[in-house]
Parts: structure tokens; sequence; C-alpha cells
């Protein structure tokens, strides 16, 4: 009977406006690249300062929600990714445009992180506080080997040449060691320059490496950017849940892996959706479809980046300590509320948490109708405007985005330095993907094994703690298989076929 | 119509040159630019000062957040900002004192920033896991003198506030402990509450929050704080240890002297807003004004208590 008040707490007009207008906003926040979600949720959040907490956070958890997804239409039209969270939707969602089919990749990315959206909202509301006692188990050690996993994926995002997908990897890597470091505290590779110092930023880095080569090749060839004849038009809705059913194992995994992820607070929802999609091409029948494509690869990653948002929130809400960057702005709200995070939240403060998960659900059904219409806008702006203005506005993008994830010019050197290097080394057949997960996850890994063998060395046995913890155990044989098992089932089925 | 709209821009031009010349500073928006990402607890803060800083000057706070290597990215490009006194920037002492020392080269020199107003002051606590074994300090200090180097201890980065008070500890306990450093306090937080360390320096603010999952046993501050009452200051437990974090505005080297009063006043005159003293401190910081040219005296005080400190840990490493 109680949740039926708070489902109509929730559901009041004011409230039902704010979540309209906090989705609508983000999406369209998330949709410029270097507009990350924590950037969207942090400029809106003193316009919270005169709400009721639970409408301020109805409002915030849309906005936050509304970006993730908005992010992918840069992702899939421009193989930019509008916010972190949308890097592995690149990876099938552009191929997808361009061989004209960028409206069903783009109806697909709303259905999936409407799903994830769901499923990670639910968990929020059912199993928060055991989930995270989980989180808790995460120590240094885990992390150091959850980013080794990462880093596997390596092979998975080579595209067939495993050497060349290495080197790019580790050239992720070494750009990671850039700045001072965590552990030690010293200065690396900054070679005396106060715009090295703070290492090479994130989203400069994936917006050269995975836009600028396209802007080159664009202007390099004569072809328009996507395919229009032979293409169907419409919103392809029929078409995309028909593949969605086909693919509700695809969906279920992505949301569980973005749910999961995200209530770890030193992961985000952009190694949540790598994860997904790693883990969906390794379970598929077709793997060597992941990349040219297909659109199992746009599901995993936009369910799974979705799920994050109440995934995340878990951990915010039960322990005070934010699951995503994002969550640690609404985590200010709370606080700014006078909002008291803890287990008691959902006890003492039950009224105010259930109709605040009742409207991040509701705003996650919002989605549906707002993502779908502005995505068709999106669509058929970029497919029907002339090269010779998408090429200038794109560019425009990209360096407008560089500079305002942390107003600095230096960060617009680094995404055109990166840009250019990303196209040089296509030329010879080097990806760039692993370049953006080497970069990614370096300094989580190197962080967690610092500190782990700083832990060690005070506890007597670095070995010990590297591989006698429990959690550690299971992430390495996860590795193993990972790593091992697509050649010994190789070898297999060969010996069954002789 | 071009004509009118042309008129009305003059004669908008020459009204707010007229109420700028009555009021002075600030006849525009100013921009705060905050050295840590946005959500933090400095974020946080300068986020609450939004408000009373449109409803003390009618004009608009712009916070931009310029993030990285523990505030050093922000700090060492404050010089080459305009002085204009349109520029502002938060600054943490003691980071600035320990950072130049521990993190070299780290872009900047203590003597580079001109700070304006100290603003606020926020106490370190020592903290452990709620499940600890640890109800007091002797016991933790007894534990640390048993098995020396064994004591894991979790901070904020190297050079940072954490460090200091680390540092600062060890001497005054004469005890030798592990210390662990995170990227942020959030991690940090997490990997005690979780008992991924024994004990950790951490922030007052954070210390009340998280109280569901862990315990404080000391606060660093010279007397006891209103918010914890029953929580016993280091000093009065026989350690001469007083450590925290002081916000402090900078502006680029260049802003005039004027300006850089005119600066000062109107933050000290911001910070007295009722609404954002209340809400500051709820979280656990003590609001105060040391305005300029005074504020000089207090950073010189803490760079000579501070810079030993530095060159300690910095020894160490």
């Amino acid at each position: 009977m109680e949740l039926v008040g708070y489902a109509a707490a929730a559901a009041t007009p004011y409230n039902l406006l704010l979540a309209l207008a906090g989705v609508t906003a983000g999406v369209v926040l998330g949709a410029l690249p270097g507009i990350s979600s924590t950037f969207a949720v942090a400029v809106l959040l003193p316009t919270t300062f005169t709400m009721e907490p639970v409408s301020a956070l109805i409002f915030l958890g849309a906005v936050y929600t509304g970006s993730t997804y908005g992010g992918a239409y840069s992702a899939i039209l421009v193989n930019t990714p509008g916010t972190p969270q949308n890097i592995a939707t690149t990876f099938d969602g552009y191929p997808m445009a361009r061989r004209g089919d960028g409206n069903l990749a783009i109806t697909l990315a709303c259905l999936a992180s409407v799903v994830g959206g769901l499923v990670g909202a639910v968990a929020l509301w059912a199993v928060a506080p055991p989930l995270a006692r989980v989180a808790l188990a995460f120590g240094p050690i885990e992390y150091f080997w959850l980013a080794v996993l990462g880093l596997t994926m390596i092979a998975s995002l080579s595209e067939g040449n495993l050497l060349k997908g290495g080197i790019s990897g580790c050239l992720g890597l070494a750009l990671s060691l850039v700045g001072v470091s965590v552990v030690s505290g010293d200065t690396r590779f900054a070679f005396d320059s106060p715009a090295l110092v703070g290492g090479i930023n994130l989203v400069p880095a994936v917006i050269g490496l995975l836009c600028i080569p396209v802007l080159i090749d664009l202007v390099a060839v004569p072809q328009p950017h996507l395919k229009r004849e032979g293409s169907v038009g419409g919103y392809r809705l029929r078409e995309a849940l028909r593949i969605c059913r086909k693919s509700w194992g695809t969906l279920t995994r992505g949301s569980l892996i973005g749910t999961g992820i995200g209530v770890l607070p030193a992961a985000g929802g952009s190694i949540a959706s790598l994860v997904a999609y790693s883990e969906t091409r390794r379970a598929s029948s077709r793997p060597e479809a992941f990349g040219t494509g297909e659109p199992e690869g746009v599901l995993s990653s936009e369910s799974a980046n979705n799920a994050t948002v109440g995934g995340g929130l878990i951990p915010t809400f039960v322990l005070g300590i934010p699951g995503t960057p994002a969550d640690a702005v609404i985590l200010g709200a709370l606080l700014i509320h006078g909002v008291r995070t803890g287990p008691s939240l959902f006890t003492e403060r039950a009224p105010l948490i259930y109709t605040f998960i009742f409207g991040l659900l509701i705003a996650t059904l919002l989605m549906l109708p707002v993502g779908l219409l502005m995505g068709r806008y999106a669509y058929g702006a970029i497919v029907s405007i002339s090269k010779t203005f998408l090429v200038p506005l794109v560019a425009f993008f990209t360096i407008i985005g560089s500079y305002a994830i942390h107003n600095d010019v230096n960060d617009v050197v680094v995404m055109l330095v990166l840009g250019v290097f990303g196209w040089l080394i296509a030329r010879v057949g080097i990806p760039a993907a692993p370049m953006v997960l080497g970069l990614l996850l370096g300094p989580i890994a190197e962080q967690g094994f610092g500190q782990g063998v700083i832990i060690g060395t005070a506890t007597g046995s670095v070995w010990a703690q590297f591989f006698g913890r429990p959690i550690a155990l299971a992430i390495i044989a996860l590795i193993v298989v990972t790593l091992f098992a697509p050649y010994v089932l190789r070898r297999y089925t060969r010996r069954l076929a002789a | 119509m071009k004509s009118r709209g042309w008129l009305l821009a003059a004669a908008t031009t020459s009204f707010a040159a007229l109420s700028g010349a009555a009021l002075g500073y600030p006849e525009k928006p100013v921009v705060f630019v905050v050295p840590y990402g946005p959500g933090g607890p400095s974020d946080l803060g300068a986020r609450v000062m939004q408000p009373a800083f449109k409803s003390a000057t009618g004009h608009e706070l712009v916070i931009q957040n310029k993030p990285g290597a523990g505030g050093a990215t922000a700090w060492s490009q404050l010089n080459s900002m305009s002085g204009d006194g349109y520029t502002t920037m938060l600054t943490a002492m003691p980071h600035i004192i320990l950072q130049p020392v521990v993190n070299q080269p780290s872009g900047y020199e203590t003597e580079d920033i001109t700070i304006v107003l100290v603003y606020g002051y926020l106490p370190e606590v020592l903290a452990v896991p709620k499940a600890s074994k640890f109800q007091t300090v002797k016991d933790l200090v007894a534990a640390a003198k048993a098995s020396p180097g064994r004591i894991t201890i979790a901070g904020t980065g190297v050079g940072g506030g954490n460090h200091a008070a680390q540092a600062l500890f060890d001497k005054a306990a004469g005890v030798r402990t592990a210390y662990v450093p995170f990227k942020d306090t959030a991690s940090g937080n997490a990997a005690l509450m979780g008992s991924q360390v024994d004990t950790a320096w951490t922030w007052l603010s954070q210390g009340l929050t998280l109280k569901d999952n862990i315990r404080m046993l000391a606060v660093a501050s010279e007397e006891r704080v209103a918010l914890a009452p029953s929580l016993p200051t280091l000093k009065e437990l026989g350690y001469n240890v007083t450590s925290g974090a002081w916000w402090a505005v900078a502006v680029p080297k260049s802003t005039p002297e004027n300006l850089r009063r005119q600066v000062s006043q109107t933050f000290a005159k911001v910070i007295q807003d009722r609404q954002y003293q209340a809400k500051m401190s709820e979280f656990g910081y003590v609001t105060m004004a040391i305005t300029y040219p005074a504020v000089s005296d207090f950073v010189k005080q803490k760079t000579s208590e501070y810079r030993p400190i530095a060159r300690q840990i910095k020894a160490k490493k």
C-alpha cells in the first residue's frame, strides 16, 4: 500500500514535468561531446537548491540517465562518444551509421538504454544494501585485477591483428603514465610543461583518437558521410524490437554487468560498457561481426551504461561513497538538502528514497518517446547536412568539447595531436580503440598495484595480497578463461572436425 | 529598427557604467576556478556559495572546474590568467605549500600564489572502520609501537593535507605507519569502510557523513568541534598535532592592489550569508574571513609551519 503512495508522490504533475525536463536536457547535453554526465548534473545542480529534496533528486537523476543515452547520438553518427560512457557504442554504432542504419542504431540504443536503466533502478530498489557490501569487499588488489581483466579486451578490440592491437594498448598505457603519480607523487613525462603535469585527460584524448580520423577521412574521400541510398527511413522501431527480442540475453547481460560495475566506486559507466561489449562479443556465435556494425554491440554497451545509473546510486545512498563521478554531484545535492546517507536512509527516509526510485523509473520510461523523437531529428540533421557544413561543424564541436571539460586550451592541443596521431597509425593498420582502453584502465591498474604493494609490504606478504584473496582469485580465473578459452576451443573443434 | 537596437544597447551600457561606478566591483559575473572535479568537498562549497554571491553582489559566480594533479594543474596556470579581478581561483592550504616541495616539478611555487582571502577551515580526523579493534588513539599508538610500519593508513594523494597529518602524527606519537595514497577522498574512504586499510586520515565532513561505517578517534583541531562534542582533540590527548585544510581565494599576480582588496572584501561579504554559513557548518566547515593584506601573514605562518613537514615527506619517499 505504501508503494502506491510513493508512486503517486513521484507522479505529481510537477515531478513528471521535472523528469521530462531533466531527460530532455540530459539528452541534449549528453549528445554534445565534452559535456559529460558529471558536467551536466553539476551545471544544473544550483537550480535544484530551492526544490524539495525528492524533486531535486528526480530532476538530477533524469539528467544523468538522459545524458548517458544522449551521448550515443554523437557516438553513432560521428564516431565521437558524447560522454565517456558511450565509448563502446562507437565500435558498432558508427559502422552501422556508415552503411545507412544510423536510425536503427539510435532506436536500438534507446531501447537498450531504457532496459538497462530500468534494471539498474530495480536493483537500487530491491538489493541495494547487500550489493553495497560487495562494493566494500573490493580493495586495491581487486581493482588491479579488474583493470587487468579489462585490458584483456585489447584482444577483442584488435580487429584480427593482436600484435597491432597490443601496440596500441601499450601506447595507451604509456600515455596514462603522464603526470603526477597518485601513489608515488612523482611527476612523470611532463617535460617541465605545466600542461602535462595533470596527465592526459580521457575526454579530449577520446575525441581526438576517435573523431579526428573520421573528419580527416571525410575530407579525403568524395563519398557522403553516411550512406543514404537504399536505406530505410523512419524510426525502424519494429525492426529494433525484433532484434531486441532475439538478443534478450545480450540486454540482460549488459544490464547486469552495468549494475554490478556501477556499484564499484572506482569504476564507472565507461568501463561497464566496455566490459559488457567484450563479454557480449566473447559469448557471441559470430564474434568476427563485432566492430563491423553488429547491432548486439550497440545493445550491450548502451544497456550497460544506463544500468550504471541505478547501480552507481547504490553505494552513494547506502555508504555515502559515490559509485560514478556524476554520483559525487548527486551525493553533494543530498548533503546540501540535509539528507544523511547510510543504510538507515532506506528505512528512516523511505518515502524520500522510494519516491525518488519511482521518479527515476518514470524518467527512464520517458526516455523512450523523448529519445526516439530527438534521435530522429539528430539522425535526420546529420544525414541530410552537406559535408561542407558537417565537417566544420563537427570540428568546431571537437574543439569546444575538449576545451569545455576542464576549461583548458592544453586539452585542445592534446586532442588535435592525438587525433592526427590516431589517423597516422590507422594508415598502418593500428586501431585506436585499444589505446583508449589503455588510457582508461592504466591508472586503475597502476594505483591498485601500488597500493597493493604498500599494504602487502606492511602486512608481511605482497604475494598473499595479490593471490590470496577470494574475489581476486575469481577475477584471475576470469582473466585466464578470457585469454585462453578461444584457443582451447578452436583446437578442440578442429580435433572434432578431423 | 536597427538604430533603435543600437540606441538601446548604448543606453544599457551607459547604465551599466553608471551603476558600476556607484557599486564598484563586481560589474559582471566573476569566474571562480575550482582546481578539483565536480562533486568534491571544495566544489560543493563553491556551489553553495553561488546563490550567496548572487544575492550579495547581484552578479553570478561562475564555477569552472579545472582538475588535475591534486590541484597543481590549475594553480600552475593561475598567473597566466587575466588579472582583471574577474578571474579568481579556489586555493587550499597546506596543499600549495606541500606540493611544490613533494611533487617536483609541480609547475608552480607557493610564493607564486596570491591569496586575497582565507574563507574556510576543515579539520582533519583520524578514523578507523566501525568494526576495528582500535577504540582509542592510545590503542592505535600501542599497536603501531608494537609492530612498526605494519599499521596501514589511507589518505588522499601524496603531498596533500592527509599526508601532512600522517607525517605530523607519526612524529608526535613516535610511531611509523604505512601511508597508502588514494586518488580522491571517496576512494580512500571506501577502502577504510571495507577494512582494506587499518585506519585513515580524512576530513571531519567525511567522518560525520560516514559515521554508520567508520569511527572517528580524534580530531586535529585546536578545540573540540560542535558537531561531535564527545570527540577528543589530539592536543588534549597529548599529541601536539593540529591539521586541516584552509580554503582561500587567490587571484593572478597581475591583479592590481586595489582590485585585490576589492575581491577580498567582496568574497568576505558573500560568506556572511546566513544560509551559506548554516550549510557549511552542517558539513563540518568553519567559516572564517582573513582578508587582504593581513592574509599574507597567515599564509607566511602556515608556510613556515608546513615546509619542514614537506621536506620530511620528500626525504622519506
